[in-house]
């Protein structure tokens, strides 16, 4: 078997490499591959599952454990959707696990612990806090929002994916993803409406 | 078109995916309606807002907790990071240079089963001695043995006056053989 190694996966040409190229090398073996992978995406899984979840080091966490499934999947992943498709699915169902664990043994939400530390701030003029409290405002009125709503609202406008992916990805028809989205957007606007103008 | 009705193709407007008889249903609408003007701006606003969200930043050890989980958790006999060609390579080349070094310092040191009675010459740690090729001296580690008649069994080299440097020695009784 050919011997992969750092230089067939310079700097230069990672970018070039298709992630459903380096998950095969990943399956022949070749762990860098995923390094490049990890490289790639830990950035958006992190902060797509800190957006579902409302909580960094439980998003790192969940964050580790789709890189891990990743690795343990290698052999049976398919190239039949986009690698970030399959990446964003597993975190998805993983972050929503991590919900519906929370709201069974934890009913006490991190938000309302949270907005008793965003009143301590308040009253700061500095426009930096003002701009860091409005952004602390929005990710609890997405964490108000019941997941089925959140995971494609985020994953369109936070993360920017088009309908189509996020459809596989949630595994509804595009048609349900459009109208839930639309929804999600009504109602965090009605929970902002003192904050956005 | 009423707001109701407004409200549910309102991502739909925004996003100018309507097609164009619904699109001027809307806009008609929202001429004569200021509510929903409002609202289909405050929601422009959002999602503004939601992509400009600050993207938080992973702490510095995620990749290496990363690994180590990986190391620990993963079947299949646990993940293994492959070794950078540059530090591989720096190994490789070591373990060549280190088998070198020592097969071209110990000329000698072919396992022949040979008899004390071979050895005429013992000589001291650290002593000069000069070995088979010409001209090229070899240096004893510990105690060296320079055999100047020695036949090894199987072996063509038979001449007489050629010195084999072996490194270590041991006290055998006359006449049994000792495995070098």
């Amino acid at each position: 078997m050919k011997m992969e190694t750092r230089d067939n996966l310079s700097p230069q040409r990672r970018t070039k490499i298709a992630d459903e190229e380096l998950m095969f090398r990943l399956a022949r073996g070749n762990s860098y591959a995923l390094e490049v992978l990890v490289k790639r995406y830990k950035l958006k899984i992190i902060n797509f599952v800190y957006r579902m979840v409302g909580d960094l080091d439980q998003a790192e966490d969940i964050a580790q454990e789709v890189f891990i499934r990743v690795y343990n999947h290698r052999e049976r992943y398919r190239p039949i959707a986009k690698f970030s498709t399959w990446l964003y699915t597993i975190a998805s169902n993983l972050a929503k696990s991590e919900l519906r664990r929370r709201s069974i043994f934890n009913p006490i939400s991190l938000t309302r612990l949270k907005a008793k530390r965003l009143s301590s701030i308040k009253s700061s003029p500095d426009k930096a806090l003002l701009e860091k409290e409005l952004g602390q405002k929005i990710q609890e009125g997405i964490e108000k929002l019941k997941p089925y709503y959140r995971a494609p609202l985020i994953l369109r406008d936070v993360e920017g994916l088009s309908y189509e992916e996020i459809s596989e990805i949630v595994g509804c028809p595009l048609g349900t993803v459009k109208s839930r989205i639309n929804r999600a957007r009504l109602k965090l606007r009605e929970i902002l409406d003192d904050y956005i103008s | 078109m009423n707001c109701k009705e407004l409200e549910e193709l309102s991502s739909n407007y925004i996003e100018g995916t309507l097609n164009q008889a619904a699109k001027e249903e809307v806009e008609a609408h929202l001429e004569v309606c200021i509510k929903c003007r409002d609202r289909l701006q405050r929601m422009r606003v959002l999602m503004g807002r939601l992509n400009d969200l600050e993207m938080v930043e992973p702490s510095p050890g995620f990749e290496a907790r990363l690994w180590s989980q990986l190391r620990r958790k993963s079947p299949k006999g646990g993940y293994r990071r492959v070794l950078s060609p540059a530090p591989a390579l720096a190994v490789i080349l070591i373990f060549v240079a280190a088998g070198y070094l020592f097969l071209s310092h110990s000329p000698g040191q072919r396992s022949y089963r040979i008899s004390e009675a071979d050895i005429v010459n013992i000589q001291p740690a650290g002593s000069q001695i000069l070995g088979r090729e010409a001209g090229f001296g070899y240096q004893t580690r510990g105690v060296g043995v320079s055999l100047e008649r020695f036949n090894p069994p199987g072996d063509s080299l038979s001449e007489r006056g050629t010195r084999y440097i072996l490194p270590v020695i041991t006290n055998r009784p006359q006449g049994e053989s000792t495995s070098f």
